[in-house]
């Protein structure tokens, strides 16, 4: 089964092209979704919840984008809409703050694991910007696909880029030991 | 990288997007997929892709309505004219020609154009119920 017909016969009620679906996209959506909420039970419930309005919706998806673009709309939307739910929600000052690393993190970094040194690194951006930065490193998309999922416009994005980049090398310039970081710049 | 060690801006995004290469995806919890189709089993159908018709409303209500008008007209106009009556309503009107009204080419292209027009639209609709699994 390819992409397309996995979503024509979902979009008439197919469960099991839906699945297909699921499986395809399930660790991008939920990617996406932890980069936001950085709360696993957060993100798997914002990615449950990404999936089941994309079924309801996916017949207006007209194909004029490429899935994944749509999807992650859904996915991005669905994760600060929870997102903004838990700050009216949250009375401690401490609790809107950024994600402090656990202990295996944190130990993991000291060893100079560069995906433990990348995600304490992605934690210390604001959750929105967080998004941007994996939609372009990791889903390797354009700024117009990242503006058609985020809604901001291009120059806010290449903005955005370009402050998360040089604050993210600077994260791990100081987390990650002279090794690996000569290892990364090669 | 320049002389400080420090990487520029091209270098950067390199390697930024090496690293994330090698780091992947937060892998999705086990068991998400049969939790999720268990939602969708609750769920609506997805709802059907409203479609604009090839003949708007509006034309199809103009289209009788211009029938209902040329009707009256012929009706009053025709030989006999007593006998319509709406002829005491229409007196002014200039006399009128059905058998050249009905012979015009431009009538007959006009109908061609409508029928196939019409004929286009219920075969695409058909076909569109049909892929969406409306039978």
């Amino acid at each position: 089964m390819n992409e397309a017909q996995a979503i024509a016969l979902a979009a008439t009620g197919d469960h099991g092209a839906f699945a297909w679906i699921i499986g395809e996209y399930k660790h991008m959506v939920h990617t996406a979704s932890y980069r936001i909420l950085r709360h696993r039970e957060e993100a798997e419930e914002a990615t449950q919840d990404t999936f089941v309005k994309a079924y309801q919706n996916l017949g207006t998806y007209q194909g004029g984008s490429k899935f994944s673009t749509w999807l992650f709309s859904i996915a991005y939307r669905t994760a600060i809409s929870q997102l903004r739910k838990r700050r009216e929600g949250t009375s401690s000052i401490d609790d809107l703050g950024a994600h402090e690393p656990t202990e295996r993190e944190t130990q993991a970094v000291e060893a100079g694991d560069r995906t433990a040194a990348l995600t304490k690194a992605m934690a210390q951006l604001p959750e929105e910007d967080a998004a941007i930065v994996n939609f372009y490193y990791l889903e390797e998309m354009s700024i117009e696909e990242i503006v058609t999922v985020t809604g901001l416009g291009a120059s806010n994005v290449k903005v955005k880029l370009h402050r998360c980049r040089k604050r993210l090398m600077e994260i791990l310039q100081h987390e990650l030991k002279e090794e690996a970081w000569t290892l990364m710049a090669n | 990288m320049d002389a400080d060690g420090k990487l520029n801006e091209q270098d950067a995004d390199k390697a930024l997007r090496d690293l994330f290469r090698t780091s992947g995806h937060v892998a999705a919890p086990a068991g998400m997929d049969a939790r999720i189709l268990q939602r969708i089993a609750l769920a609506p159908r997805p709802a059907l892709k409203p479609e604009a018709a090839l003949l708007p409303k509006w034309v199809l209500g103009a289209g009788v309505a211009a029938f209902v008008a040329l009707t009256v007209y012929l009706l009053a106009n025709a030989d006999g004219a007593a006998a319509s009556p709406f002829a005491q309503y229409l007196p002014t009107l200039p006399s009128f020609s059905v058998g050249t009204f009905f012979s015009s080419p431009w009538l007959w292209m006009g109908g061609a154009s409508l029928a196939v027009l019409l004929g286009l639209e219920v075969v695409l609709e058909r076909k569109r119920l049909m892929t969406q699994g409306v039978r």
